[in-house]
């Protein structure tokens, strides 16, 4: 599911990035010489953006389109790097916390620390949901697909007494007993450890 | 089963999507002189790009140049009138890959450009997207057996072929499919 990250091809990317920095970098240098040896006092800006002189529009012009050709080259390597994280994203809800050996090896250093981050980030966000008495927390990765049936059958963990889903019919809820009932009805119970859904 | 339900076509300004949009050639004319781009242009031989060079160049160039006034653009051939024209006449069965893998897209750009068609293009683009939208879903009236737009709908009319797609209308086809198809297995198992 992830492919190797393409070294070469970013290196070579920011390598040209350098070049055409560098080449912007002497021309600009040069125009602001020019501007100094003709004595002139207004400043490089207004050089660059007049129309009197062709000559230094035209180097205006040059130096323009390279800073053009540098920011296009950052948005290829933003959109490349951005769009493998949102893979890499993608993964953990569906790989789970700990990626396969094949996919370790396709990713680099800095893909693997974005990885562990977010898995810390999602897991504290899992835990805060469901923070209230010894509840550990809620797995949003766990049910991931609509339940495959409307009414579940569950145990009844701890003495609870009388309990009145939505139909009317009240149902009491001993230690050790089966129920079964609609799952929906089933989810405020869960969260309080009252009951626990058997699965077949 | 996909079920981190993709959006189907998100280009934001990062996406790959939007760099492949931009990447395609346009006719411009460049009004000042280059200084040391002449090899954008081999027949000429200079090391400068002179003034009034008629030269084709990508949209993401000609977008810079013309905001500097550096240059000036005219719509490329396969937006032009004569592809208008047969857009208008039946959008359904034009190949919009053949005309651009991105049309939608890269029309959105040549609309802000300020040539003389933009208000044209502008104004074919959401209505050429309507009627092929129509048939595209048409196309895939019959989920169950239908792996391509090409089966199919014989007797009720001619469908659009997969290959005639652009990219939107084909993640819009595969992700409605694939949501199809996953609520028919989950109706299944009850």
């Amino acid at each position: 599911m992830m492919y190797a990250a393409w070294e070469n091809g970013v290196r070579q990317v920011l390598d040209e990035m350098q070049l055409l920095f560098d080449q912007n970098q002497k021309d600009y240098n040069r125009i602001g010489q020019k501007v100094n040896q003709n004595d002139v006092t207004e400043n490089l800006d207004v050089t660059m953006n007049s129309s009197t002189s062709t000559g230094a529009q035209g180097e205006a012009a040059g130096v323009y389109l390279r800073h053009t050709a540098l920011e296009r080259n950052k948005d290829c390597l933003l959109a490349y790097m951005s769009t493998r994280l949102e893979r890499i994203r993608d993964l953990r809800w569906i790989k789970g916390s700990v990626l396969p050996e094949a996919d370790q090896n396709n990713m680099t250093e800095q893909e693997l620390q974005y990885f562990t981050d977010y898995n810390k980030i999602l897991a504290n966000y899992m835990r805060d949901i469901g923070v209230d008495g010894d509840f550990d927390g809620l797995d949003l990765t766990e049910h991931m697909e609509p339940p495959k049936s409307h009414m579940v059958y569950f145990k009844v963990l701890k003495e609870y007494g009388e309990f009145e889903p939505e139909d009317g019919k009240i149902i009491v809820l001993r230690k050790n007993c089966v129920h079964h009932l609609p799952k929906y009805q089933c989810e405020t119970l869960i969260r309080q450890g009252v009951i626990e859904i058997l699965t077949e | 089963m996909n079920f981190l339900a993709p959006i189907a076509y998100a280009p934001h300004p990062l996406s790959l999507e939007e760099i492949s949009a931009t990447q395609i050639k346009i006719p411009c004319r460049t009004m000042v002189e280059l200084k040391g781009f002449g090899y954008l242009d081999p027949s000429l031989g200079v090391t400068d790009l002179p003034a009034q060079t008629e030269l084709e160049l990508p949209l993401w160039t000609v977008r810079a140049l013309v905001k500097k006034g550096y240059a000036t653009v005219r719509v490329p051939h396969k937006y032009g009138g004569r592809y208008r024209d047969i857009l208008k006449a039946d959008p359904t069965v034009v190949d919009l890959n053949r005309i651009s893998p991105h049309f939608y897209q890269t029309g959105l750009h040549l609309a802000w450009l300020p040539t003389k068609d933009s208000e044209e293009i502008a104004e074919i683009l959401p209505e050429v997207f309507k009627e092929r939208l129509l048939k595209l879903s048409d196309s895939y009236g019959y989920v169950q057996g239908l792996r391509s737009a090409d089966e199919g709908g014989n007797d009720s009319g001619t469908v659009i072929k997969d290959s005639h797609l652009d990219t939107l209308e084909k993640s819009l086809l595969e992700s409605s499919k694939k949501g199809a198809q996953a609520m028919a297995m989950y109706f299944m198992r009850r």
